[in-house]
């Protein structure tokens, strides 16, 4: 096996074309390709719930969109006579306790007219309005200043709400709005860097965040190589990230949940949208299947670089055949049933096709692909009382190869979640309780490798196909102890079974293996069982401002360790095991939230100080398919981490200049028995500082203009100290680990929408968009070349650097009717 | 509130002017003796003794004999004999000295102790010496879509019983100097314990410095082939060397890898090594 091995010879003059034999090489080819690539590129349901309560009244209703009747959440409802008022929630829904008598109540939404209406308070009062959209007049817009601030109401220290006009408000990118993108914004979060979708969120490893769309968990939401997030924009309702001060009803990642979800479709009529850009183009139809009691959306999106490939041949840099694209559909299907029940059925499927070949005697291909369903059934059973039940289910499927001369090879890698959950809130008086039990069962292949030369298929290690169940039953409760105290209290069981069938090897140090254990189908194998409450408590100064703290407790069963500085979609996720043990959090932070201006500007101070156990990383020197030992996790090594840090955010809601600035000043470091020594080292993710600049100007109702600054020290990482020869051939020391640093990543990103026309019936729009618009050179990854010659005794070492993407500018044509 | 924010600004300029810096240059660095000894069967004793270097420090003519060791006593036992290797030029070579002994010459089946004294410290280490093993065939085949150029193949029979560490070398006679080692050039039998199993063997490089051949032998080439077995501490330095020559650089690898020397001592690395050698010849066609 090793004769085929991985094989690389970085240090030197690149050697011939033919000696692209072997496996690495193929891999090396890669990043080069993304830089080629680069190049060419250039939940939301009405609730039938009615909250009522025993004594004094309730108003409550929704506050919809007059045309579409989707939901605004966030909208403000305020009561005049009282001088309060409330936001509607996520699914648009209100609810404000009052004494009875008569109120003038108040509806604004930003981007809609207010609307205001007399509302006669009984024992319990549903008033549900409907929101104009401002499209024809939106600069002039008025945000009133009534404007009640969810920012300093809500519990949790560190929650990010994103609706579908935040999105639009940044700059597209080739044509496009990631909602990924606008995660890495905001503050305590830091993008992991050129040509990847994943985040660090407070110092924790990208694996550490739970994405899920529609409620089934997506373990790579990439496409492109990182560039774009499966996510696609026009069909995001909003989502919402939870990095402190999580309810129980969300967990199985240390660091954060980000919780994505699709449209609803327009049940009153038929809607289209439609780009074309450069790169790719997307068609979205949504519309009534039954007015008002049925809707569908449909959107597609595919690139057509590979269209490109065949012309660029013929250009000096692509003598290979080089062949790319990505493609992605969203399904969503909804039906109101009755006056209490919702049904929504969402399907995703979304693939990213790689192939190279360079000769005949060498090509490698790559795909991987996602697949996500859920289907998910609201009740309410009770004025107070609704319930959520969610089947879903998911995959994540990798697939490498490559043929070099007389060998091929192929890895493969994958995970399949099945799983439900049954949820149910409660509306009590002051009390806000959420209950429920998730279960999910997961099957993964991780990276099998298979390889075979002319007459041997090589016994590399043995294909694992690994089982586990994963439960968890939790309970949370908001209680509002005063007007100005807050707690949301609650604990999440959870618990976690490895299954058979599992075949374990037991090794020597030479991992010569000394007898194997046999489990049989359904045989527990490592089971854990963890409790973790969740603190959090808001206490509101006055009208302008709050504190918060919280503690949280969270765990991990699902691991991806990622192998090297480089995001790829070879990262494999892996279970717990006997060997990996669950990997654990406590995390304390404590923040001050105050608003300026009329509620307009929205600043917070944050600060945090988390502890991780059983931390996993890559044992040094480990290559994919070359390392040794017969069990999939035998080149894990295991650890200790620290983050603390200190979050900063300015933001502006209103008015035509919009935007935000986050800044987090952070330190994370991992300690681990069996790499540097056992000293603590930086993890490649510490990031002293990160900042993020957003804007958005509407200078009139035709142009728009956007634009994103990003800063980010370097990632830390393993360089030699030191070298020596043997035999002609330099050999590296290392010395401490992570002991240097890339230079800092920086880049901006602008765009400019023109509104060609823009009716309540048809919109159409051009939109300029330039991806790092100083082409900065930030780092992908970096090596040294050493050049000269031992013959004549010289020899010198320069420090290489791999960089991605160059300014990349789009145009984009895009229609809405 | 003004006032705090400001007091939350100096607190970041302040942190801001001690940011890490990518200063390659920065970390202190000592340099250690560097070991390159083997003993074949049937062969002298033979060791090179040099110095590392930091990671940034030019090396050309002038300074590059601060490297060079050439002040050592060297000392090689076999348990029965002891011998003081004598020190001896080849410009060919880098450094341009080795030690080599003249009597003690190396078997199967034997231990043997190196003990190098330098400047005031102590450096020693212990080799073994396994069983010679024999390929069952070895052939030349061209490669698909070439005239006349092809890799050598072999076919091992592997001992079941036993782990197994093989290193094999090439060399084309009037072309090479000497052996080179092959494309990974160190394995173990981990894959393919106690099976039959044929290889490919890619022509290697003189060093991995300079790399300027193909991987294939030519129609009409001489080659010589050494077949060598090893014991664990001597392969697991030659695995984590090869896999440094692969690692560095590539970000398909998991990032830092110590080469594991076998040598006992204050600031050193390196190896000391027995073979058990198999010798072939072979003309391609």
């Amino acid at each position: 096996m090793r004769f085929l091995a991985f094989c690389k010879q970085k240090q030197g003059p690149v050697a011939a074309p033919d000696i692209n034999f072997t496996a690495t090489i193929s891999l090396l080819v890669l990043p080069s390709c993304l830089r080629l690539i680069a190049s060419i590129l250039i939940t939301t349901i009405s609730l039938g719930s009615v909250l009522g309560q025993q004594q004094g009244s309730i108003l409550d209703g929704y506050v919809v969109d007059n045309t579409s009747n989707a939901p605004l959440p966030g909208a403000t409802v305020f009561i005049k006579e009282l001088s309060r008022g409330t936001t509607a929630d996520v699914r648009g829904h209100y609810m404000l306790q009052l004494a009875p008598g008569t109120y003038s109540v108040k509806f604004s939404f930003i981007g809609y007219d207010s609307d205001s209406a007399i509302v006669e308070a009984g024992v319990h009062t549903t008033h549900t309005v409907r929101l104009k959209p401002a499209s024809v007049v939106i600069n002039e817009v008025t945000v009133t200043a009534e404007k009640a601030d969810a920012n300093l109401a809500k519990t949790e220290t560190g929650m990010i709400v994103i609706h579908k006009d935040d999105l639009e408000k940044m700059p597209y990118l080739l044509g496009e709005v990631d909602p990924v993108r606008m995660i890495q914004l905001t503050p305590g979060i830091h993008t992991s860097g050129e040509g990847s979708t994943g985040f660090y969120v407070r110092g924790g490893a990208v694996d550490q965040n739970l994405m899920t769309l529609d409620n089934s968990t997506i373990y790579n939401p990439s496409h492109l190589f990182g560039f774009f997030s499966i996510f696609n924009g026009s069909t995001i309702e909003d989502m919402e990230l939870y990095k402190g001060g999580i309810p129980a009803d969300l967990g199985g990642r240390l660091s954060s949940v980000t919780n994505i979800h699709t449209r609803k479709g327009n049940a009153e009529e038929f809607k289209g949208e439609g780009s074309i850009g450069i790169i790719a183009a997307s068609v979205l139809a949504e519309g009534p299947i039954k007015k008002n009691k049925s809707s569908f959306l449909v959107a597609a999106r595919r690139t057509y670089v590979d269209l490109f490939a065949k012309a660029l041949r013929d250009l000096r840099f692509l003598k290979q055949d080089i062949n790319y694209y990505f493609y992605d559909i969203n399904t969503n299907l909804d039906f109101t049933l009755g006056g209490k029940d919702q049904l929504r059925i969402r399907g995703y499927f979304g693939q990213d096709v790689f192939k190279y070949q360079a000769s005949n005697s060498f090509d490698n291909d790559m795909d991987w692909r996602n697949i996500s369903g859920s289907v998910t059934w609201q009740h309410s059973f009770h004025e107070n009382l609704y319930g959520e039940l969610v089947v879903n289910t998911s995959l994540y499927d990798m697939n490498f190869g490559a043929t070099i001369n007389t060998y091929a090879f192929n890895i493969a890698s994958n995970i399949r979640d099945k799983g439900f959950s049954y949820q149910l809130n409660w509306q009590l008086n002051d009390h806000d309780i959420s209950m429920g039990v998730v279960y999910t069962h997961h099957t993964l292949r991780p990276n099998n490798f298979a390889a075979s030369s002319d007459d041997v298929d090589l016994e590399v290690a043995p294909k694992a196909q690994l089982f586990a169940h994963e439960v968890a039953a939790f309970v949370n409760d908001k209680i509002e102890i005063t007007e100005a105290l807050q707690i949301s209290a609650g604990i999440r069981f959870t618990g976690y079974s490895q299954a058979g069938p599992f075949t374990r090897y037991l090794q020597d140090d030479n991992f010569q293996v000394l007898d194997t254990i046999q489990y049989a189908r359904y045989e527990p194998i490592a089971v854990y069982f963890n409790a973790e409450p969740r603190l959090s408590l808001r206490y509101r100064l006055n009208d302008v401002s709050s504190l918060k703290a919280s503690y949280d407790n969270t765990h991990q069963y699902m691991h991806m360790a990622p192998l090297s500085s480089v995001s790829l979609p070879l990262d494999m996720w892996v279970p717990s095991t006997e060997n990996i043990k669950p990997q654990s959090a406590h995390q304390w932070s404590a923040g001050y939230f105050r608003n300026f201006n009329e509620q307009t500007i929205e600043t917070s101070v944050v600060g945090y100080y988390k502890t991780m156990d059983h931390q996993l990383e890559y044992r040094e020197g480990t290559i994919i398919g070359y390392s040794k030992g017969l069990n999939f996790d035998d080149n894990f090594v295991f650890g200790k981490g620290k983050s603390y840090g200190i979050e900063l955010s300015v933001k502006k809601t209103a008015g035509s200049l919009t935007g935000q600035v986050s800044y987090t000043l952070s330190k994370t470091t991992r300690t681990f028995s069996d790499l540097n020594k056992g000293k603590t080292f930086d993890a490649k993710y510490d990031r002293l500082h990160d900042l993020s600049l957003m804007a958005n100007y509407e200078h009139n109702r035709r142009w728009t203009f956007s634009g994103v600054f990003v800063y980010g020290t370097g990632n830390a990482l393993n360089l030699p100290v030191a070298r020596y020869i043997i035999q002609g051939n330099i050999i590296n020391e290392y010395g401490a680990r992570n002991a240097f640093r890339m230079p800092p990543y920086h880049r901006l990103d602008v765009s400019v929408t023109y509104a060609a026309r823009k009716s309540e019936r048809f919109q159409s729009y051009w939109i300029l968009s330039v991806y790092n618009v100083y082409s900065r050179k930030n780092p992908y990854y970096i090596y040294f070349e050493t050049k000269g010659n031992l013959d004549n005794y010289e020899l010198e070492t320069s420090i290489k650097q791999v960089s991605l993407f160059p300014i990349i500018p789009a145009i984009t044509y895009r229609i809405k009717f | 509130m003004m006032r705090s924010l400001a007091f939350i600004l100096l607190v970041i300029i302040s942190l801001t002017r001690c940011a890490p810096e990518s200063d390659f240059n920065a970390i202190p660095y000592t340099k250690k003796l560097v070991v390159d000894g083997a003993i074949e069967s049937n062969g002298y004793p033979r060791v090179q003794l040099s110095y590392s270097a930091a990671y940034f420090e030019e090396i050309d003519s002038a300074n590059i004999r601060d490297l060079m060791v050439s002040t050592a006593k060297v000392t090689v036992s076999d348990g029965e004999q002891e011998e003081v290797l004598t020190l001896r030029r080849d410009n060919n070579l880098f450094p341009p000295f080795y030690y080599e002994g003249t009597s003690i010459v190396g078997k199967a089946g034997k231990r043997y102790d190196l003990t190098i004294e330098l400047k005031g410290e102590i450096y020693t280490a212990t080799t073994t010496i396994p069983e010679p093993r024999k390929l069952d065939k070895l052939w030349f085949a061209l490669a698909p879509d070439k005239d006349s150029l092809g890799y050598l193949y072999g076919k091992i029979s592997d001992n079941a019983a036993e782990q197994n560490f093989y290193r094999l070398f090439t060399q084309r006679k009037n072309v090479d100097p000497r052996f080179f080692p092959v494309y990974l050039s160190a394995i173990d039998d981990q894959y393919f314990n106690g099976k039959s199993f044929t290889f490919t063997v890619f022509r290697g490089p003189e060093n991995f410095s300079e790399i300027k051949d193909d991987l294939y032998f030519a129609k009409g080439d001489t080659i010589k082939l050494k077949f060598c077995t090893m014991d664990k501490a001597h392969y697991d330095f030659w695995r984590t060397m090869e896999r440094e020559l692969y690692v560095v650089g590539n970000p398909f690898a998991s990032s830092g890898n110590e080469v594991l020397s076998n040598i006992q001592g204050k600031n050193v690395l390196g190896v000391w090594g027995g073979y058990g050698v198999t010798l072939y010849e072979t003309v391609a066609r």
